[in-house]
């Protein structure tokens, strides 16, 4: 069944066509989303909903040519940034949360965690690693991580990653090219300290 | 090869990217110099991290979770609180300026302070400077 086939199918609203949707495009759009989210049930979820939002949009969804892969796609990168953003927010008050702890009446009061107690070599080393991995993508100019993304974790070529960046190939190459070397000095600058 | 052109170059080294010589030029190198052999084997080590990030798998159940959520969320719910959502904002802002100007109006009603401060502007105080002087000063109040 070709694109055009199964989106037809899809704005008819047949459950069968977004199985077959789910079966051919579920593990591509995966690398994609662990790329971004570094985590497995992240990533998973993030492959869900990109689903149901094609089940939701379906009955819309007008495309020139085959394009429901690049559809596809893009509601995932755009998926992925958003809640790496909601994340980084929750992040922020979580680490606020730590430091401080509601009293009886109330009231909210500061607490200066012990920093001697945190063993460092508590953390497995493979946790660190994925810690300064997913650290150093995220920190990556956006552009720049999504094209690293999509050519690295996807093997996507730099013309099929283009498209759905909405950009030429050469620009997708010097991208990719600016990102390793960006991952490059901020992981080994990480791993010396 | 000096040690920065090397290090610049490593994640294309470990990439195999660079041409033939180049990679040559840098395995020698490698195996001489302890620092920038310690760096690649670090970077090495992190990249070989997103090759195993690679190799994980979707959910083998997420057709039936996905199953599962369209069956309780029918596609018509989206659409209706994509258009109801802006008329309920609409609708507030709507009746937020009403209530704002009601209240404004409630201070310029005549009784208030600032209506009795303008009403006094009207009346002009004058004061003598002097018993000979025919002049007034005046004062605004």
């Amino acid at each position: 069944m070709d694109e055009n086939e199964l989106l037809n199918r899809l704005k008819q609203r047949d459950p069968k066509a977004l199985q077959t949707a789910v079966e051919k495009y579920s593990n591509l759009l995966y690398k994609v989303a662990i790329g971004f989210m570094h985590d497995k049930q992240a990533a998973d979820d993030i492959v869900q909903d990109v689903f149901i939002k094609l089940w939701q949009a379906a009955p819309k969804l007008n495309f020139d040519k085959n394009k429901l892969s690049t559809w596809l796609y893009r509601v995932t990168v755009n998926h992925c940034l958003n809640q790496v953003k909601r994340d980084k927010f929750k992040a922020l008050f979580q680490d606020i949360s730590k430091f401080t702890r509601k009293t009886d009446n109330g009231a909210i009061e500061i607490e200066i965690e012990d920093t001697i107690n945190l063993n460092p070599h508590q953390y497995t080393e493979n946790k660190e690693l994925g810690q300064i991995i997913e650290n150093a993508i995220n920190n990556l100019p956006k552009k720049q991580r999504i094209a690293f993304i999509l050519t690295k974790y996807r093997d996507m070529s730099a013309k099929q990653a283009a498209e759905i960046m909405k950009t030429s190939p050469a620009n997708v190459d010097v991208l990719v090219f600016r990102a390793k070397k960006n991952l490059q000095k901020f992981i080994l600058k990480q791993l010396k300290s | 090869m000096t040690c920065k052109s090397v290090q610049n170059n490593l994640i294309f080294y470990i990439e195999k990217s660079l041409p033939d010589k180049q990679l040559s030029e840098i395995e020698q190198h490698l195996k001489h110099c302890k620092v920038c052999a310690e760096k690649y084997q670090k970077l090495l080590a992190a990249y070989q991290f997103i090759e195993s990030e690679k190799q994980s798998n979707v959910n083998p159940y997420l057709w039936t979770r996905i199953q599962a959520k369209i069956q309780h969320k029918p596609a018509t719910q989206k659409t209706w609180q994509t258009v109801l959502q802006p008329v309920i904002l609409t609708l507030i802002v709507i009746i937020g300026l009403f209530l704002g100007i009601k209240l404004g109006q409630l201070y310029t009603h005549p009784h208030t302070s600032y209506n009795y401060a303008q009403s006094l502007n009207d009346t002009t105080i004058f004061y003598p400077v002097a018993d000979n002087e025919s002049e007034y000063l005046l004062f605004e109040p």
